[in-house]
């Protein structure tokens, strides 16, 4: 009851800043909390188009999907998805922006929008272009593989081949970003202890190893998680390029959900999958963020 | 981690509230009794009688703006079809929509409406977007809005189309007859022209087929004799009207209620298709095409055979109306058949069709079977084919046209009759699962070393397994 009083009066004493956030979690009440409740719920039940005509199954749809194939590929999927891509845009952007911030700010700029823009053109309209660049006989990988001699490969039609497809599209529009921030977090190293470390005789390799990378940890850190949860999210990649074949190699979870509630109007069963993947990407983050705490970063 | 739990203990309470708020499972609409006999349609309105009000919601799919072949919007069509009517039958409003249509071509706006519980009290579509209401139970039997002599005249694998068992859960507008399309160009550059199908048929066997595809064959410069595409769901039938050149091989079993397409036949006729693929007469990476990725091929003469003629013909003349690319010659031509099997019949693709939701009002739903009964009368339907590019499946449809891409596939299809290749007829339920299983034994069909009958087994088995699980 002393609680309720102290809120009751935090409140009064407050209430402009109250007021102006309150639009802010009304929206996200009902755009978000109020949709996942509901497909919390909604994931105990055999669902299709008439919800109202819905059967309560408990945990039925749970223990479909532990027997699903399909799905428990999709799960795969997606967590290789994320050990592929997340790491190699680290790496690439990091690359990037190390090999980046020695230049001039011209240089630099041109540099950072050249990266940046195929971000701003999206993954949708990225997916248009690769599926020129994958076609099988006049794209231009197999031309550039024809011309050093080798096979042509069937991008899209084969199942490994089909998911690195997906890695190739989705890494050029991720790469963007973390390059900004780490030439953010680059810019933020204080030059005085670069200094002191070329006087005591570091070469730009140990500064880049021993003084910039420790120092942009923060940076990493956060690349990482949000480059984790937009990777488990993928979908418009696979929607576009591949359809998720063949035969489900490059399907995705979210993809999954997509052909499930929408195409199959299995509403009941796509809400599981959501629920699981829900559960996946708390697991994940809850996991940052106590190594984020333990790292003290 | 107390907060933690606190927190599952709150999202989880507030789960279980909402799902106790939310709208409870209701019993479906009772379904209204029909007579014994369909009754004849009214075609009169009575005048002396106090007139009951009726709203008929009638949804097509298609956006705002969409225009008819020859340019008229379908809203301005549908007004005028619909003020006649409500002149002629007081008391009756019709509320015309186009609805549903986006890129995927999907049905969103209908599904949200269904899932609300507002949908329209008539949906047209095409067959298979409408039977997934079919298969959740939605729909109403059509049988009473039809007479017998309607039925006499249409096209009979149409209207069984149109059927689960004894019940019609929907009416044909229309379909789209649809046979081979051949580059003659190609083929008169390649001396090999003489190798072609003849008038008047244009019919001819598998062997011939691939023999003229040994012809025309040229990957070195980039001429592939035909193309198959698997890379989504989409025009599924563009594979299976194949098998209409084999006619025992069943997609189903007669009842419906077994998938069939391991058999034998079948068999056969996908390791036929699969030579098509050893030899590589076909653009390769099949598996990760999709339809759309067919017409450049087309279009930059790189295919010289493929499947739906009509769509490659409508943009090519598109294409050379432009100023896009140069014109040539092209003819249309059977589905190969075996050797002395009778000639193909026409794969029919896309059937647009009408489906009622459940009524609860028994006034409401005569008036809807009046409506539908009206809509499909030769004069219209033929109009609403014509406007999608289709040919009327009501044989005494006033219909003619000189456009050899229209009149030779309905011809055809008269003389050697035609062939569903979308096998969602009569399935009882889960047409979409089994199209992306389908879709999925199809991509792993066009690899290397494809195993037919380990795909189709398993195909089989799993199709099977998802119409168990029919409600």
């Amino acid at each position: 009851m002393t609680k309720i009083k102290t809120l009751a009066s935090e409140i009064r004493k407050g209430w402009a800043g109250y007021l102006f956030i309150t639009p802010g979690y009304l929206a996200f009440i009902a755009f978000m909390l109020l949709p996942i409740l509901f497909a919390i719920s909604l994931s105990f039940y055999k669902a299709t188009f008439d919800i109202s005509a819905r059967q309560f199954t408990g945990f039925g749809q749970y223990i479909l999907l532990s027997k699903d194939l399909i799905f428990k590929q999709a799960l795969i999927n997606t967590i290789k998805y994320t050990l592929v891509i997340v790491p190699l845009t680290v790496l690439i952007s990091l690359t990037v922006a190390l090999l980046i911030d020695p230049l001039g700010i011209k240089a630099q700029s041109f540099f950072r929008g050249a990266f940046y823009l195929p971000g701003v053109a999206g993954g949708v309209v990225l997916s248009v272009v690769y599926l020129w660049i994958f076609n099988p006989t006049y794209g231009l990988f197999n031309y550039l593989l024809g011309l050093a001699g080798l096979e042509p490969i069937l991008w899209l039609a084969t199942a490994p081949h089909s998911f690195q497809a997906v890695c190739m599209v989705v890494l050029t529009f991720t790469i963007g970003q973390p390059i900004i921030l780490f030439l953010a977090g680059l810019a933020g190293i204080s030059q005085d202890i670069l200094d002191a470390a070329t006087v005591d005789g570091a070469s730009n390799l140990q500064k880049t190893f021993f003084i910039r990378l420790p120092m942009l940890r923060p940076v990493l850190l956060f690349v990482l998680a949000t480059q984790t949860i937009q990777v488990f999210q993928l979908w418009e990649v696979i929607y576009m390029v591949t359809g998720g074949g063949p035969f489900n190699s490059s399907t995705s979870l979210v993809y999954l959900i997509y052909q499930t509630a929408f195409i199959g109007g299995n509403y009941g069963k796509a809400s599981a999958i959501g629920v699981v993947l829900m559960g996946i990407i708390m697991i994940f983050t809850l996991a940052q963020l106590k190594f984020w705490r333990e790292t003290d970063v | 981690m107390k907060k933690l739990t606190f927190l599952f203990a709150v999202l989880a309470i507030l789960s279980i509230l909402l799902a106790s708020c939310a709208p409870q499972a209701t019993e479906a609409p009772a379904v209204v009794e029909q007579p014994e006999e369909a009754a004849e349609p009214a075609t009169e309105a009575p005048t002396s009688e106090p007139v009951k009000e009726i709203t008929i919601t009638y949804w097509a799919f298609g956006s705002e703006g969409a225009a008819m072949a020859d340019g008229t919007l379908w809203t301005d069509w549908y007004a005028k079809i619909f003020d006649e009517y409500e002149a002629a039958h007081p008391g009756i409003t019709i509320d015309f929509g186009l609805k549903g249509y986006d890129a995927s071509g999907s049905t969103l706006v209908v599904d949200t409406a269904v899932a609300a519980g507002t949908p329209p009290d008539i949906y047209f579509d095409t067959k298979f977007r409408v039977k997934k209401y079919q298969d959740t139970n939605l729909l109403e039997d059509l049988s009473p809005a039809l007479t017998a002599d309607d039925i006499a005249v249409y096209d009979p694998v149409s209207i069984e189309g149109s059927k689960s068992g004894d019940m019609m859960w929907s009416i044909p507008a229309d379909g789209g007859y649809w046979n081979m399309i051949v580059n003659k160009t190609l083929f008169e550059k390649a001396g090999a022209a003489d190798m072609l199908p003849q008038a008047p048929d244009y019919s001819w066997t598998t062997d011939e087929f691939m023999a003229a595809c040994e012809a025309i064959n040229d990957p070195g410069n980039n001429v592939y004799c035909t193309a198959f595409f698997a890379g989504s769901t989409s025009m599924d039938s563009a594979t299976n009207q194949w098998l209409a050149g084999f006619p025992e091989c069943k997609f189903f079993d007669a009842a419906a209620t077994q998938y069939t397409v391991n058999s034998p036949a079948c068999v056969e006729a996908f390791t036929f298709m699969h030579t098509i693929y050893e030899n590589g007469y076909m653009v390769p990476g099949a598996a990760g095409l999709i339809d759309d990725t067919t017409d450049p091929y087309w279009m930059s003469q790189q295919v010289a055979v493929l499947g739906q003629g009509n769509w490659y013909d409508s943009i090519t003349k598109k294409a050379v109306g432009e100023g896009a690319i140069e014109a040539f010659d092209y003819i249309f031509v059977q589905f190969p058949n075996k050797p002395g099997e009778p000639v193909t019949p026409v794969g029919m693709s896309n059937p647009d069709v009408w489906g009622v939701f459940k009524q609860s009002d028994p006034d409401k739903l005569q008036a809807i079977y009046d409506l539908v009964n009206y809509m499909q009368q030769p004069d219209i339907a033929a109009a609403i084919a014509v406007g999608w590019g289709k040919l009327p499946v009501r044989t005494d449809a006033a219909f003619e046209s000189d456009d050899p891409s229209v009149a030779e596939p309905l011809a055809a299809a008269r003389k050697f009759g035609a062939y569903d290749p979308y096998f969602v007829n009569g399935v009882p339920c889960n047409y979409n699962d089994v199209r992306q299983a389908w879709a999925e034994a199809r991509q792993a069909f066009w690899q290397d070393n494809a195993e037919v009958q380990a795909i189709l087994d398993a195909f089989v088995e799993r199709a099977n397994g998802i119409v168990t699980s029919c409600p």
